[in-house]
C-alpha cells in the first residue's frame, strides 16, 4: 500500500462542474502505483514546477504531452516547467477514457478555461504580492509582471499567498481563450514526455503489473468464437505438474463475453501454458459453429436484396425520380475481410483481492467501465475498486473491450487470490472483435452525359455499436428505426450531389458470430474506400480528371457547409487539402509504363467532429505477377488548430501505413464459426521491407483541435485501388488488394 | 541454474526449458522485454546472447545460461546507448510497446555492421513488427545513431 504524503501546492481541479483552485495541504497517494485522484489538473510547487495529471489513458497518441501544451499555453509556463504524472482512473471524477480520436476534440476548452482560470489567479495574487492593481499586470513565462518591470514568479507565490477561487461554467464560458498568433507552446513540437521511459524497458504497461499472492491464467477457449457452452473439463493430467493450481470455467452464458471460457492457472505462465495443453475441455459449440466466409457473404446478398431490410439515414430526396428519368446506370460492389486489432502487448488483465479492495492492472481504453465491472463481479463497492495506472501496448480499438478484465476477475474470485492472466497470440486472435467483413453497393443513375443524377449506397455490415443493445444508438431518418453510425460513418459524404440515399443494414450472423468490434479508423476505412473508388469510377466514366471532378463536386453548398463550429466549411477544406495534397504529390507528373497516381480525399470520425484529409499514392503495378508496390503515400491533413505538428507527422503517418496494411496485407478469413488466423505467420501486418516514402503535409485550418489518431487511415486504400485503376486500367474493389485478386480481376 | 543477465550473475530456480522470455520478466523482473507473439514472429522479445539478437521466447533457459545475456535494462548503464539517445531525438515511440525488441536489434546490427546501408537497416529489421508503424522513425534513428545523414528529419 502505498504511504499516504502530504504536499503543499497551487491545485486547480473541477468539481462538481465548476473549476476550483485552492493553495494548501492536502493528501494524496505516494508515486508508487498510487491511486492520486485526477480531480486535480495540474498543481504548481513551490519551486514553479507544474504537473499536469495525464487526464487520459496513453496506448502511443501521446495525449497527455499534447493536453499539457495546452494548459501550459494558457498558464503562461515556460514548457520547461512542465511535468506530467499518470493517474489512476477514478470513475466518480472524470472520464480517462479514449476512443475514436475525440480526446483533444473534447478536452481542449475545459483545459483551455482550467490554464486561464490559473493564470488570473496567479496574477491576483502576484499583483497583490507586489502591491499594484491585477489589472496592471501581466502573466508571462511563469512569472507576474507589474507595469514597472517588478516580478514575482509562479513559485513565490505558491510559497507566499493563499488563493481559493471557483470558476461556475458561466465564469469559465466568459474567459476569454488566447488568440491562435499568441500561443507560445500550442504549436510547437515539444518532445513526448512519455517517449524516454520507452527506449529504456522502465514504462510501465499492463502486462508488467505484479500483486503479492497473484496466479497466472492462460485462456483455454472454444472452438468458435461465439455461442458455446463448456460441458466439461478434465484437468487430471494437469494435477501432476508442479505449480498446477486449477481450472476455473468462466460464464456459463454463452452469450457473455468470456462465455464458454476457461482459465487454467498456475504459480508460473509458463506452468499455466503447460497445463493448459493437458486439460481436456469439451464444448458444446452452438448454432455458429458452421459459419464461414461464403455463409457470411451468402447472408450480406441476401440482406442487400431485400429492399425491407436496414435503416435508411441519408434520403435527400429526387433519388426515385433521377432513376426513373435516367437510362444510364453504373453500378459496383466493394467489400472488405476481417481485419483483426493484435496490439503488440496481448490482451491481458491483472485482477483480485488485495486487502478488503479489489485491484486492476490492465491496460483499458474504458477504465471506468472496468471498474464498475469488477465491483459487480467482485461484489464490492465500486469505492472498493482501485484501477492502476499503465501504458497501453497498443490499442486500436481492441482495449474498449472488457473481456480480460472479467476473465480475470472471474477466475481471481474463483481462485481467492490475484489472476494475471495473459492471452497467447493466438487466445489474442481468436478472442478479438474484429471488425466486420463488410459489402457495399453503389448505384448512380446517369443522364444520356454521363452525369451524375442520383446515387445510392447500401452498406452490410457487423455493428460494433449494437453489441450492448440498440437503446443508445442513433435513429434513422424516420426517427424510430435504431442504427449504429460506427458501422456507416463515412458513407455521408461532403460533395454536393444531386440526390443521394444511403442505407445502412445489420448483419445478423456477423453479429452473433464475429463479433463486430472498433478498429481503428472504424466505418470510414471501408466507407472511404467505397465511395472514393466510386468517385473515381464516375469520373473516369466521364472522361474527367479525377481531381478536377472532386473539386466541382465540393462546393460547400448547402448542408456541405457544416452545422457547428468543428465542421464549419466542411467541403472546402476537403478541397484545400485535396488541393494541397495533389500539388505535393506532382499530381499530373508522367510515369513510367506501369506506374500511376491516385487519390482520395475525406474525413474523419463521424461528420460532426471531423479531421479532414487527402491522399496521393503512387503505385508500380506489376499485373501479371499481382503485386503493388506503393512507392510513396502523400497524405494531406488539416485537423484545426494543431498542437503538436511533429507529434501530428507521427499519428497521420502510422494511420498511413496502417491503411496501406489493411490496404494490401491484413486479411483473416472466418471457417468453422471462428478466424482462421492465429499469429502473425498468416496474419501479416506491414513490416519494414512493405514501407514506402511517406509525406505528411499539415494544413492550417485553424478553429478547434480535432482527432489524428485515425483519420489518416481512411484515404489510404482507395488511392491505391484508384492508382492501380489508373495505370493498368484494373478495378480491384474488395480489400485486401492481395496479388490473387490482382491476377483474378486481370482475367 | 546460473544465468549472466546484464553482466550479474544470477540465480534462477526455473526448469531448464522454461523460455528466457518468462525468466527474464517474471523470476528476474526485468519487464522491459516484452511478450508479442509467443513464436519468433514480432521480435518484442529481442535481447542478446553474447552480442547477438535472439527471440527470447523461442530461447530456452539452458540455452541462454551458456552465454552473457543482455537485455533493454543492460543495453547501457545509464539508458544512454546512442541508439537511446536517437530513439528520442526522432521521437519513435508511440505505444512503446515493441521499441525494447527494435532497439536491441538495432544494437545488434550497430555492433557488427556500425555503417550499414538502407537495404542492410530493412534487412536487420524486418522481423520486429511495429503495430503503429513508426517504421520511418526507426529506420531514422538508427541512421542517425550510426552518425550517416537521417533521409528526412526534423531541423
Amino acid at each position: 500500500m502505498p504511504e499516504a504524503v502530504t504536499r503543499r501546492g497551487f491545485l486547480v481541479g473541477i468539481a462538481a462542474g465548476a473549476v476550483v483552485i485552492g493553495s494548501g495541504a492536502r493528501t494524496v497517494w505516494g508515486e508508487d502505483g498510487g491511486t492520486f485522484a485526477p480531480t486535480v489538473w495540474f498543481e504548481i510547487d513551490a519551486d514553479g514546477i507544474v504537473t499536469v495529471n495525464a487526464p487520459k489513458v496513453e496506448l502511443g497518441q501521446h495525449i497527455g504531452t499534447a493536453l499539457a501544451q495546452v494548459i501550459a499555453d494558457e498558464l503562461e509556463t515556460p514548457w520547461e516547467t512542465v511535468r506530467l504524472r499518470y493517474v489512476a482512473p477514478d470513475p466518480r471524477l472524470i472520464s480517462l477514457g479514449v476512443g475514436g480520436s475525440s480526446s483533444v476534440t473534447n478536452r481542449f476548452e475545459i483545459l483551455s478555461h482550467a490554464g486561464a482560470a490559473g493564470r488570473i489567479e496567479l496574477v491576483k495574487a502576484g499583483a497583490s504580492l507586489l502591491g499594484v492593481e491585477p489589472a496592471t499586470c501581466k502573466a508571462e513565462t511563469g512569472r507576474v509582471v507589474a507595469a514597472d518591470g517588478t516580478s514575482v514568479s509562479y513559485g513565490e507565490i505558491v510559497r507566499r499567498a493563499h488563493v481559493t477561487a471557483t470558476y461556475d461554467k458561466a465564469a469559465l464560458a466568459a474567459l476569454p481563450l488566447k488568440p491562435r498568433a499568441e500561443h507560445r507552446i500550442i504549436g510547437r513540437s515539444v518532445p513526448a514526455l512519455d517517449i524516454p521511459g520507452k527506449v529504456t524497458g522502465e514504462a510501465r504497461y499492463g502486462i508488467d503489473a505484479a500483486l503479492p499472492g497473484m496466479v497466472y491464467g492462460k485462456l483455454l477457449l472454444p472452438p468458435v468464437r461465439r455461442g458455446a457452452r463448456l460441458t466439461a473439463i478434465d484437468d487430471s493430467a494437469a494435477l501432476r505438474l508442479p505449480g498446477y493450481v486449477r481450472t476455473v470455467g468462466l460464464d456459463a452464458d454463452p452469450s457473455a463475453d468470456t462465455g464458454g471460457w476457461a482459465a487454467v492457472l498456475a504459480e508460473t505462465y509458463p506452468g499455466a501454458l503447460a497445463a493448459a495443453s493437458v486439460v481436456k475441455a469439451s464444448w458444446d459449440n452452438g448454432p455458429h459453429a458452421a459459419f464461414d466466409d461464403a455463409a457470411l457473404a451468402a447472408e450480406a446478398m441476401r440482406l442487400a436484396g431485400d429492399r425491407a431490410s436496414g435503416v435508411l439515414i441519408l434520403d435527400e430526396g429526387g433519388v426515385d425520380q433521377a432513376f426513373a428519368e435516367t437510362g444510364r446506370r453504373l453500378r459496383a460492389q466493394y467489400t472488405s475481410s476481417i481485419a483483426v486489432h493484435a496490439p503488440l502487448e496481448p490482451m491481458n488483465a491483472l485482477v483480485g483481492p488485495v486487502g478488503d479492495a479489489w485491484e486492476i492492472h490492465s491496460g483499458t481504453q474504458s477504465p471506468e467501465d472496468a471498474v464498475a465491472l469488477v465491483a459487480k463481479l467482485a461484489g464490492v463497492p465500486a469505492d472498493k475498486v482501485r484501477i492502476g495506472n499503465c501504458f497501453l501496448g497498443g490499442g486500436f480499438g481492441r482495449r474498449s473491450d472488457l473481456d480480460p478484465i472479467r476473465a480475470a476477475a472471474l477466475a481471481a474470485k474463483a481462485a481467492g487470490r490475484p489472476v494475471k492472466l495473459i492471452y497467447t497470440r493466438e487466445d489474442d486472435f481468436r478472442t478479438d472483435t474484429c471488425r466486420s467483413p463488410t459489402w457495399q453497393f453503389l448505384e448512380a443513375a446517369l443522364d444520356d452525359n454521363g452525369r451524375l443524377r442520383g446515387l445510392t449506397h447500401d452498406i452490410v455490415a457487423g455493428w460494433p455499436g449494437a453489441r450492448g443493445g440498440t437503446d443508445d444508438l442513433a435513429k434513422g431518418i424516420d426517427g424510430r428505426s435504431p442504427f449504429d453510425d460506427s458501422a456507416s460513418d463515412g458513407a455521408d459524404f461532403w460533395y454536393t450531389v444531386p440526390a443521394h440515399r444511403i442505407r445502412t443494414i445489420e448483419h445478423g450472423l456477423v453479429q452473433a458470430a464475429l463479433p463486430p468490434g472498433w478498429l481503428r479508423s472504424v466505418s470510414e476505412a471501408y466507407t472511404c474506400f467505397a465511395v472514393e473508388s466510386f468517385i473515381d469510377e464516375l469520373a473516369l466514366l466521364q472522361h474527367a480528371d479525377p481531381v478536377a471532378f472532386r473539386l466541382a463536386m465540393l462546393d460547400g453548398a448547402g448542408r456541405q457547409a457544416g452545422d457547428n463550429p468543428r465542421n464549419r466549411d466542411g467541403a472546402k477544406r476537403i478541397a484545400a487539402v485535396l488541393q494541397k495534397a495533389v500539388e505535393t504529390a506532382g499530381w499530373g507528373r508522367d510515369l513510367p509504363r506501369g506506374r500511376a497516381l491516385g487519390v482520395a480525399c475525406g474525413y474523419g470520425l463521424g461528420r460532426s467532429r471531423p479531421s479532414w484529409i487527402a491522399c496521393v499514392a503512387e503505385v508500380a503495378v506489376d499485373a501479371s505477377a499481382g503485386s503493388i508496390d506503393v512507392r510513396r503515400l502523400t497524405v494531406a491533413a488539416d485537423v484545426g488548430t494543431a498542437i503538436n505538428p511533429r507529434n501530428l507527422e507521427a499519428q497521420f503517418e502510422g494511420a498511413a501505413l496502417w491503411g496501406l496494411s489493411l490496404a494490401l496485407h491484413e486479411q483473416a478469413g472466418f471457417r468453422g464459426g471462428a478466424v482462421e488466423q492465429a499469429n502473425f505467420d498468416s496474419y501479416t501486418p506491414l513490416r519494414q521491407s512493405q514501407v514506402p516514402e511517406v509525406e505528411i503535409v499539415l494544413v492550417s485550418g485553424g478553429g478547434p483541435p480535432l482527432g489524428a489518431g485515425e483519420p489518416g487511415v481512411t484515404v489510404v486504400a482507395p488511392a491505391i485501388a484508384n492508382a492501380v485503376a489508373a495505370a493498368t486500367g484494373l478495378r480491384l474493389r474488395d480489400l485486401p488488394m492481395t496479388p490473387e485478386r490482382v491476377k483474378a480481376a486481370r482475367g | 541454474m546460473k544465468l549472466v543477465v546484464n553482466e550479474q550473475q544470477r540465480e534462477v530456480e526455473a526448469p531448464p526449458e522454461t523460455p528466457l522470455l518468462w525468466v527474464l520478466r517474471d523470476t528476474l523482473g526485468l519487464t522491459g522485454t516484452k511478450f508479442g507473439c509467443g513464436a519468433g514472429l514480432c521480435g518484442a522479445c529481442t535481447v542478446h546472447l553474447d552480442g547477438t539478437a535472439v527471440r527470447s521466447c523461442q530461447t530456452t533457459l539452458a540455452d541462454a545460461a551458456k552465454h552473457r545475456v543482455t537485455t533493454i535494462e543492460g543495453l547501457d548503464p545509464a539508458g544512454r546507448h546512442p541508439l537511446q539517445l536517437a530513439w528520442i531525438e526522432e521521437q519513435v515511440p508511440q505505444c512503446g510497446y515493441c521499441q525494447s525488441g527494435q532497439i536491441m536489434q538495432a544494437a545488434a546490427l550497430l555492433a557488427g555492421t556500425p555503417h550499414p546501408s538502407p537495404d542492410e537497416i530493412v534487412k536487420a529489421m524486418d522481423g520486429n513488427l511495429c503495430r503503429c508503424m513508426c517504421y520511418r522513425r526507426i529506420r531514422r534513428a538508427i541512421e542517425r545513431a550510426a552518425g550517416q545523414p537521417a533521409g528526412g528529419g526534423h531541423a
